[in-house]
């Protein structure tokens, strides 16, 4: 059996086609319509969450004897892609207008708060703050070169990043951790370019 | 050579998992953020992570109202309907109206879409 596709779907479809959607192509015979057909319930994975991560934040919600149809998680899948989009357009827009070019964490957040999305705007923000801290500890135990690090520990941790005063007390507790690390597999001065700006993406 | 992911275990050992693994894979929030729009050019690495939350809240909200909706008709398994019911009478999904509602002449959701107008 030859199937031969007419038009590709666009890639870049709008959100309200999130139904996959394929037209079965003009000259096909009966037989390729059904596959066509069945291959157009396929959805196309990338434009969606997972499922499974999904259903967990959902029964996390639910009690336990609670059961979700699958028509259910399906539209909940789609719902989500329709809100990262419809987000995203709001947040884009703030940033053409503000000459910028990058849509940042802010611009998301300031998206929301126009879309009516309130409710999330604390506990993203505490999130947020969360991850940067995450972040600025990470990199900043990781910078230490060993120009800058003092043997026998304690509050002789010295390095040339300012550190905030929580900092301090971590890495009292770890310092002799860092320098095993340091002096122990250090190959060389190697620099802290490894570590910035840790993008998942590139 | 540094592995960061090791490293910062070492530091976070006892903070509590929030920074952690996110829930949502991030790379495929990037491809939708993307796809929204042929002019969403450049994106900060911590969009993607915020939204991996958002989603998170979102997807709570939606449950929680559909799930209020499968307890008013006495049942126990959430279906599309409540899910559709649940988007009509929330105002803040009024975008996603068109997505729950895809016969306006049958089911129930449609029904309700058409009552309040």
């Amino acid at each position: 059996i030859i199937i031969t596709e007419g038009d590709a779907p666009p890639a870049a479809s709008t959100t309200t086609n999130a139904i996959a959607n394929i037209p079965s192509p003009p000259n096909a015979a009966a037989g390729e319509v059904n596959l066509e057909q069945q291959q157009g319930f396929k959805r196309d994975a990338d434009q969606y969450m997972p499922i499974a991560n999904i259903i967990r934040i959902m029964r996390s919600i639910l009690p336990a004897h609670a059961k979700i149809a699958d028509d259910a998680k399906e539209v909940i899948q789609e719902c989500i892609s329709e809100f990262i989009s419809f987000i995203t357009i709001e947040a884009n827009g703030r940033c053409h207008r503000e000459y910028r070019k990058t849509i940042t964490p802010e611009d998301v957040l300031a998206a929301m708060a126009s879309l009516g999305f309130t409710n999330y705007l604390e506990p993203l923000t505490i999130f947020l703050n969360q991850h940067r801290a995450q972040k600025d500890s990470d990199r900043s135990s990781m910078n230490p070169l060993p120009q800058f690090v003092r043997r026998g520990g304690g509050s002789g941790f010295v390095q040339c990043q300012e550190l905030q005063g929580s900092h301090m007390e971590e890495y009292g507790e770890l310092t002799t951790t860092i320098n095993d690390y340091i002096f122990g597999n250090h190959g060389g001065g190697e620099g802290s370019s490894g570590c910035r700006e840790f993008d998942p993406f590139q | 050579m540094r592995q960061p992911g090791a490293y910062s275990k070492l530091l976070s050992g006892g903070v509590s998992g929030k920074t952690g693994p996110h829930s949502l894979p991030l790379a495929r929030i990037k491809k939708i953020m993307k796809k929204s729009s042929e002019d969403v050019k450049m994106i900060s690495g911590e969009a993607p992570i915020v939204f991996s939350k958002a989603c998170e809240l979102f997807v709570e909200e939606l449950t929680k109202r559909a799930w209020l909706i499968t307890l008013q008709g006495k049942r126990r398994t959430m279906q599309k309907d409540d899910v559709a019911s649940a988007v009509i009478t929330t105002d803040i999904f009024d975008f996603l109206v068109n997505l729950v509602v895809e016969d306006r002449n049958n089911s129930t959701a449609a029904v309700a879409a058409n009552k309040l107008g």
